[in-house]
């Protein structure tokens, strides 16, 4: 702040001095050095006032957050300290699994809608189960994606190539979640309800994870070679012939895979991915549409870090004689490692709170299933459709607050390790 | 910078005024409540409209249960509801507006609760204790709440199709059922938890869904779908299903004499909540819903309920005097 309140004084001042001197002089600059103190003291009145509002508004911002905190604290309190009064939301009805009356064991159950004398079930696992499970596939189909396009558009796009990848994936953040969501529900999971109907033996069998390892295996192979033939320096129609080839290599070991996969893995595949049990919406549908959602997230702070890899980094290693993808893949991208870490962990809390797609997508099952051909229920999408219905100071009105603290903490745990390991791989890598 | 803060600071000052101010009501009725209710609350309002120009009648339909929260919290001016209110939201009601007063229970229509299924689908009939069997989750239970009242079991769980008629094509026999359901918030649920379900939990497949409309989107495009809704979403992509009482007893198909003569199984009254005696405009509003003119929107395609009978209609109307 001192530096900042001298400058209007040094600039000028200098000025001043550089004045010719003339016969009145001294009276002359009697004059204007008042002139210049009562600028300077109008310039730092302004100074002072500027930063009081900054200041200001940074306190507003964080006044917020604490607000948010205290009454997210306070409303889920009265479960713990005032147990007589709501004996259906204790920490242990809560986190245990209960012997329900009509249920022959004990186990978790979300059923918050009681009729009268009837008890309201709060188990507040399956929502954090439904939770990681959408927040898992969303970055399964996200993370690759992003970090991809990430190192394509840093390290091998032309200018004009990456303006257009950059505003497209802009444009992607720039949709609502409920436009996301609303195509998630009319347009695709018929689709993906269609193909598995139309296919169910291949499913049952568990059939869909070996076609998932042969997709795999064809990816690998063609797309790895590819690159290599894209980046070398041969003549157009050479990389064509090339690319050709490469396409049918890949088609060849996937085949391949599937040959082997039929001899050896594919009895182990029905008892362990056999899918008898499908829903329009699901995990899957959920994942894939809240992955859309977070890729912009991920793949611009992701890009910002491979960016800022110095330059340095790039000329040493492509002098040592390293080709551009040996340089992307063994230089740039373990340096910006900390920057990478940095989106994944946005993206990952992003999507553990994004509350419309999967309250569109997921059916809002509140279920304990591990395959992502069922729904779940997440934390924030039963906040959203149980908030409006809870009457205030019910018992389900502070479950939901303690869901929501639960949330919030989910959330801060996840900055703070993402804060932590960015300072260590930044101190590994020496960079930053 | 001064004149910024200034002018920064004046803005926060009328923004604080201009909210002090918002509390001219005159001219405008605010409606929170039953999503079912949507249409009818739109319809109504807008037909009002016309006769009355310098009337606007807001429309929030965020479910009944949310409606009547938000009527005890004194945020609206009526609750459309598709169920009774309870006896603990008449206790917070009469905390916020006096001891033993009650919200005026004004009844505009009847509903029934249908069932629907994809237009393929080869069933055409189902009991109500089907239909219990399907929803719940443990429906062959006895359930004793804590005042000693039991809710009798259903019998078995029913999973695929095949378990409600075994006589199916193969493909509709083996397949499971996918439950569409609505979610917490919604009348419909409610009522429907207490009246098929015979107050056993939903199964907890059963997909939440936010309005009856999506409840109807989920099923036309699901071939082993079931759900249920209000009467007046129907679509050709959907098939509605005629309900017996009783297993072996003949179906009532959901139509506007069955409801209103009250032999379909699963129908209901839609009310309106008023928390205090209504006035003025507001009052002019209900008495155009409960007449001729109004029932007869309430009937017509846009809406889709049953209108009153009249003797009904007549005793509600006096409700208002």
């Amino acid at each position: 702040m001192v530096t900042c309140s001298k400058r209007p004084n040094v600039s000028e001042l200098s000025t001043a001095t550089n004045l010719p001197p003339s016969p009145q002089a001294p009276l002359a600059s009697v004059k204007r050095v008042e002139q210049l103190a009562s600028t300077l003291k109008i310039a730092q009145q302004k100074d002072r006032a500027g930063k009081w509002a900054i200041s200001f508004a940074a306190l507003l911002v964080l006044s917020g957050v604490a607000m948010i905190l205290f009454f997210l604290v306070a409303e889920s309190l009265p479960l713990i300290f005032e147990p007589e009064k709501h004996p259906g939301g204790t920490l242990e009805k809560m986190f245990l699994p209960q012997k329900y009356k009509g249920y022959a064991e004990p186990q978790y159950v979300w059923q918050t809608e009681a009729s009268e004398g009837g008890e309201e079930k709060f188990g507040v696992p399956l929502l954090i189960w439904g939770t990681l499970k959408g927040a898992f596939w969303a970055m399964f189909f996200s993370a690759p994606l992003a970090i991809m396009t990430a190192l394509f558009v840093a390290e091998f796009a032309k200018s004009q190539l990456r303006t257009v990848i950059k505003s497209a994936i802009e444009l992607l953040a720039g949709v609502p979640t409920v436009v996301i969501g609303f195509i998630a529900f009319v347009t695709l999971s018929p689709i993906f309800n269609d193909y598995f109907q139309s296919n169910t033996a291949y499913f049952r069998n568990g059939l869909w994870i070996g076609i998932l390892i042969q997709i795999l295996v064809f990816t690998i192979v063609s797309a790895g070679l590819g690159a290599r033939i894209l980046i070398s320096r041969r003549s157009a129609g050479v990389k064509a012939f090339g690319i050709a080839g490469v396409l049918m290599l890949g088609v060849l070991a996937g085949l391949l895979t599937g040959r082997v996969l039929d001899w050896t893995a594919a009895p182990l595949f029905r008892p362990l991915f056999g899918v008898t049990k499908y829903t329009q919406l699901n995990g899957i549908l959920a994942g894939f549409c809240l992955g859309f959602a977070i890729i912009p997230i991920i793949f611009s702070v992701a890009e910002d870090a491979m960016r800022a890899v110095p330059h340095s980094y790039r000329e040493a290693s492509l002098a040592l004689g390293a080709s551009p993808w040996e340089t992307a893949l063994r230089v740039i991208l373990p340096a910006a490692l900390p920057g990478i870490y940095a989106a994944l962990m946005l993206g990952l809390a992003r999507a553990v709170g994004e509350t419309m797609i999967i309250l569109m997508a997921s059916g809002n099952t509140p279920i304990f299933e591990v395959s992502p051909f069922t729904g779940m229920r997440t934390m924030s999408a039963a906040i959203a459709i149980e908030a409006s219905e809870k009457a205030r100071f019910s018992t389900g009105y502070h479950v939901l607050f303690f869901v929501g603290t639960l949330l919030f903490f989910m959330t801060l745990v996840l900055n703070v390790a993402t804060e932590q390991v960015i300072t260590r791989l930044k101190k590994r890598y020496h960079v930053g | 910078m001064k004149t910024a803060i200034v002018a920064l600071l004046s803005a926060i000052l009328l923004c604080a005024s201009s909210n002090a101010a918002q509390t001219e009501k005159d001219g405008k009725i605010v409606s929170i409540g039953s999503d079912t209710m949507s249409h009818l609350m739109k319809n109504t309002a807008e037909a009002f409209k016309a006769r009355r120009p310098d009337v606007t009648v807001e429309v929030q339909d965020p479910g009944s249960s949310a409606g009547i929260g938000a009527m005890i919290n004194g945020q609206s001016d009526l609750c459309p509801s598709s169920r009774a209110m309870k006896p603990e939201e008449f206790a917070k009601f009469a905390d916020n507006f006096g001891s033993g007063v009650r919200p005026i229970d004004l009844r505009v229509a009847l509903d029934g609760i249908v069932i629907y299924v994809h237009k393929d689908n080869p069933i055409n009939q189902l009991s109500l204790e089907q239909i219990g069997r399907i929803f719940a989750q443990n429906p062959a239970e006895d359930l004793t709440d804590s005042k000693g009242k039991v809710s009798k079991g259903m019998g078995t769980k029913i999973r695929t199709w095949g378990e409600v008629d075994p006589n199916l094509p193969p493909e509709f026999k083996s397949a499971k059922i996918t439950l569409y359901s609505r979610n917490a918030a919604s009348g419909t649920y409610s009522f429907f938890k207490e009246h098929a379900l015979n107050n056993h939990d939903f199964d907890a497949n059963s997909q939440e869904m936010p309005g009856t409309s999506s409840v109807v989107n989920g099923v036309a495009k699901d071939r082993f779908a079931i759900g249920y809704g209000g009467i007046g979403y129907k679509t050709n992509e959907v098939k509605l299903l005629p309900i017996s009482p009783r297993q072996g007893e003949p179906a009532i198909p959901p139509t506007t004499e069955s409801v209103a003569q009250k032999k379909y199984p699963i129908s209901r009254a839609l009310q309106i909540f008023i928390p205090k005696k209504p006035q003025g405009v507001l009052k002019e509003y209900l008495e155009f819903i409960l007449s001729p003119e109004g029932q007869k929107i309430i009937e017509g395609e846009k809406v889709g309920f049953v209108g009153l009978p009249e003797a009904l209609r007549l005793k509600e109307l006096e409700k208002l005097k």
